[in-house]
């Protein structure tokens, strides 16, 4: 008789164990039987391990990493912005959430790439147009879930307490939104990270996109997959460390409004 | 019959479509036609999508990659899952190493291993737009079977002992809600996903035609394409399979 704390134990055990199983079987079946079939994951790791010691992938890297923050910071602005309309004009509602919300999320990326980098030309704005894009109606679905939840109480207890409007919704309705703007965070984050290579294939000159790119055409898989690599880790991590302490802060922030 | 009196609301829609029209009459006017078609020469091209045979072997193409790897994946999805249940150890190995790193692995990768293994065509397409799905599939079907109702499952046990008969009259009907949430979810994200792929690594299909498009800085092409999709997603999600969904969750809920 296994007790629950013990499975979870074996199940830990199994888990990471059948990680390294895969990996391992992976490598040998690619430096064996499936070599030219199967990318080695030795050379993938090196690949990586290069890259990150090489100042233009560290360069790219990084470009890509402030046009995802830009991007998410507009999205979580021009998102907030659409879900608060039908609460400020309720008749606005079907406006937003009908034609708006459906439309943009079902706009495919690589349309909004390809036409974005013909009326934009190669750089950044086409990237963070791209990303932006993509990313409102996520932010748009989390932030209106919050004001749909909107406690009227606080609401009119902070009425009682000033009549000034703008006050009000930076000390009340913010606070109240802002664990929904995390959830929205974490749902766009590794997605940013997605489309960044998407944007940045058709539309610029730098960034992990541009790098994978030139990988590709001179047939480097290797580096390719370095690249997904990195896109997934950092879409892994996002959520797990830095989304998550975000989203004890503003749990702290909620119980003190 | 009562007829609803229009709303202010529908009214606002209506009007903030049209001015989006009109908007884009208006600025494609102005702007080059390279830059910015007009609508009437993009519904055009989107009507010879679907009645030019040539171009309508794509559209067609394209559903047929996105029907087959929606199947395959919710077949694995399930396949997996049941494994999980069968044999719990796996259960962090399934559910909390593989699942999120296929759920981070961004779907060019997947696209360019596809054309590793199965050159630029339709398997690579397939292939592509399957792993990208899985890990959707697998949090879903996890958590719609999680839900079922065991106290149910305990009195359909009490009355037949045919699982087969059990299956269909109270397994599957309490599965149903949860299979229409994971097929809207599916549909929603192949669409998008199967561009991409169609594009990098398809010799058919929409995604194809709009590398061709892109080739020729046909702009017509790449809108007509897209208003096409949004159109067909529109229509499915909201007019087919949101209405059955709903439909459905009253009648088993």
């Amino acid at each position: 008789m296994t007790t629950p704390a013990k499975h979870d134990r074996i199940a830990g055990w199994v888990g990471n164990g059948g990680v390294a199983v895969l990996g391992l079987a992976w490598y040998l079946a690619s430096t064996g039987p499936m070599a030219g079939i199967l990318p080695d994951p030795v050379r993938v790791v090196g690949s990586l391990l290069q890259g990150m010691q090489d100042t233009a992938f560290l360069g790219n890297l990084a470009a890509s990493g402030l046009r995802v923050l830009v991007s998410l910071l507009l999205a979580l602005l021009i998102g907030g912005g659409l879900a608060l309309l039908p609460w400020c004009y309720p008749a606005l509602n079907s406006t937003v959430h009908q034609v708006i919300k459906p439309v943009l999320n079902s706009f495919p990326a690589i349309a909004w790439a390809l036409l974005a980098s013909i009326w934009f030309g190669v750089g950044n704005f086409t990237v963070i147009f791209v990303q932006t894009a993509i990313l409102i109606p996520f932010c748009l679905v989390n932030i209106s879930e919050g004001v749909r939840v909107l406690d009227r109480d606080l609401l009119e207890m902070a009425e009682s307490f000033t009549t000034r409007g703008r006050r009000r919704f930076a000390f009340v309705v913010v606070p109240l939104l802002l664990p929904y703007a995390v959830a929205a965070l974490r749902a766009g984050w590794g997605v940013a990270w997605k489309i960044a290579l998407v944007a940045e294939l058709f539309g610029a000159q730098t960034g992990l996109g541009y790098a994978m790119l030139r990988a590709e055409s001179v047939a480097d898989l290797d580096r390719v997959l370095a690249i997904c690599l990195v896109i997934a880790m950092i879409g892994m991590a996002g959520d797990r460390w830095l989304i998550g302490a975000l989203d004890r802060r503003s749990a702290a922030i909620r119980t003190m409004s | 019959m009562i007829i609803p009196r229009p709303s202010l609301d529908t009214a606002l829609r209506l009007t903030f479509i049209l001015t989006l029209l009109l908007g884009w009459l208006l600025a494609s006017r102005v702007m080059p036609q390279y830059l910015l078609p007009s609508p009437q020469r993009v519904l055009s091209d989107m009507l010879g999508l679907i009645t030019t045979p040539g171009l309508r072997r794509h559209v067609i193409a394209t559903l047929l990659h996105i029907l087959s790897a929606v199947g395959i994946s919710i077949l694995l999805g399930f396949a997996l899952v049941l494994l999980v249940r069968a044999v719990p150890l796996l259960a962090v190995l399934v559910e909390q190493r593989l699942t999120p790193l296929a759920n981070a692995f961004p779907a060019i990768g997947w696209t360019f291993l596809g054309v590793l293994w199965f050159g630029l065509d339709t398997g690579t397409v397939i292939f592509a737009i399957c792993a990208m799905l899985l890990p959707f599939n697998i949090i879903n079907i996890s958590q719609g079977l999680r839900v079922l109702d065991t106290d149910l499952l305990e009195m359909a046990t009490s009355f037949t002992t045919r699982p087969l008969r059990r299956f269909a009259l109270v397994t599957f009907p309490m599965l149903v809600p949860f299979l229409l949430a994971t097929m809207r979810l599916n549909l929603g994200v192949a669409w998008k996903v199967a561009l991409t792929a169609e594009l990098l690594g398809g010799n058919r299909g929409l995604g194809f035609l709009m590398n061709l498009a892109m080739q020729d800085q046909d702009t017509v092409r790449l809108l007509s394409i897209s208003v096409l999709i949004l159109l067909f997603v529109y229509v499915m999600d909201v007019r087919m399979l949101a209405p059955a969904q709903n439909r459905f969750d009253r009648r088993f809920r």
